[in-house]
C-alpha cells in the first residue's frame, strides 16, 4: 500500500509523451493491442504516460472497452 | 496537411485504407444530402459510444450525474462530431476510422464527466491528503519504519521543494484522487498544461528526496 502510493505520487521515469501526444497515438495503441501486436519502441513514450495520469489512462481503457465492443 | 495534386483542396488518402474507412472519408468528403447523410450517421455512431462509455463509468459516479447521462452522451457526441470533421484532413488511416472517431467520443464524455462530478465538491488540501500517507504505512513492523521515514521525506519534500501549485496539483490528483480535467475546469486551464505542473513536480520530488539519499528505481521502488 505505501509502495503504490509512493508510485503513483512520483509517477514513473523517463520520457514521456504528454496528454496531447498521447491522444494522438491513442487509437493506434489500442488497435495494435488488440491485434496482439508489441507496439514499437516509439510508443515507449505514450505508454509511460498512461501510467503517470489517470485522465488519459481511464481514456485509454474506455476507448479499448469501445474497440473490443466492436470487433 | 499534405494535399492531392490533382484534386486542389482534397486531402490525400492513405492508400491502404480499409473499405469501411475509406466509405466514412468519401461519404464525409462529398456534398450535399450524402455528407447530410454521413454526418447524422457519425453522430449516431459516437452518440452510442459516449453513451456505452458512460455506462461503463456509471459505478464511480454521483447519483445526479448518472441521471444526466443521455443528455451528457449527446452533448459529448455533438462536440465529438465537431472535432472530428474539424480534424478530417489530418487523419492518416494508422487506424480504423471508427476507432480514431471513438477517441474523440470518449475524451469529449470523460471530461464531461469528471466536471461534472466534481461541479459540487470542494477540492481542498486538507489534513485528508496527509492522513492517507499515515494510512499507507504497513503494519509489518520490520518495513514499517522504513516506509515511515520515506514518507516522512515526501512530505517533507512537498512542504519546502514544490510550488504552491505543484503541491496543490500533485496532492490533488495523487493523493486524492482529483480529476485532472475538473481541476483544470476550476483553472481555466487544459489536461495538458495541468498535467504539466504534475510531471515537474514529480521531477522536483525525485530530486529531493535523491539529495537525501533515496535511492528509488524508475517505479519508486526503493533500492
Amino acid at each position: 500500500m505505501a509502495d503504490q502510493l509512493v508510485r503513483r505520487v512520483l509517477g514513473p521515469v523517463g520520457p514521456d509523451a504528454g496528454c496531447d501526444g498521447t491522444l494522438e497515438l491513442l487509437d493506434e495503441l489500442v488497435e495494435l493491442e488488440s491485434a496482439g501486436r508489441t507496439p514499437p519502441e516509439s510508443f515507449a513514450a505514450v505508454t509511460r504516460h498512461l501510467e503517470a495520469c489517470p485522465d488519459c489512462r481511464e481514456d485509454y481503457e474506455g476507448l479499448r472497452a469501445l474497440t473490443r465492443d466492436d470487433s | 496537411v499534405p494535399r492531392d495534386a490533382s484534386t486542389p483542396g482534397v486531402s490525400l488518402r492513405p492508400p491502404e485504407l480499409d473499405a469501411d474507412s475509406r466509405a466514412w472519408l468519401d461519404r464525409l468528403a462529398s456534398d450535399g444530402a450524402v455528407k447530410a447523410q454521413a454526418v447524422d450517421a457519425l453522430f449516431d455512431l459516437l452518440y452510442r459510444a459516449a453513451l456505452s462509455e458512460a455506462h461503463r463509468r456509471r459505478g464511480s459516479l454521483p447519483a445526479r450525474v448518472v441521471d444526466e447521462l443521455d443528455d451528457l452522451a449527446r452533448q459529448a457526441a455533438d462536440d465529438a462530431v465537431t472535432g472530428v470533421l474539424r480534424k478530417l484532413p489530418d487523419y492518416r488511416g494508422s487506424s480504423r476510422f471508427t476507432t480514431w472517431a471513438y477517441k474523440f467520443a470518449v475524451f469529449e464524455l470523460s471530461t464531461a464527466l469528471r466536471r461534472e462530478a466534481w461541479r459540487e465538491r470542494p477540492i481542498t488540501m486538507t489534513n485528508e491528503a496527509w492522513d492517507r500517507l499515515s494510512d499507507a504505512i504497513p503494519a509489518d513492523p520490520a518495513t514499517a519504519a522504513e516506509s515511515r521515514d520515506l514518507l516522512a521525506a515526501i512530505r517533507r519534500a512537498i512542504d519546502k521543494q514544490l510550488s504552491p501549485r505543484q503541491r496543490d496539483v500533485l496532492v490533488a490528483v495523487t493523493m486524492l484522487g482529483v480529476p485532472i480535467d475538473a481541476i483544470a475546469e476550476r483553472r481555466g486551464s487544459s489536461r495538458g498544461a495541468i498535467y504539466k505542473v504534475l510531471y515537474d513536480a514529480r521531477t522536483k520530488l525525485r530530486h529531493a528526496l535523491a539529495s537525501e539519499g533515496w535511492e528509488l528505481d524508475a517505479a519508486g521502488r526503493r533500492g
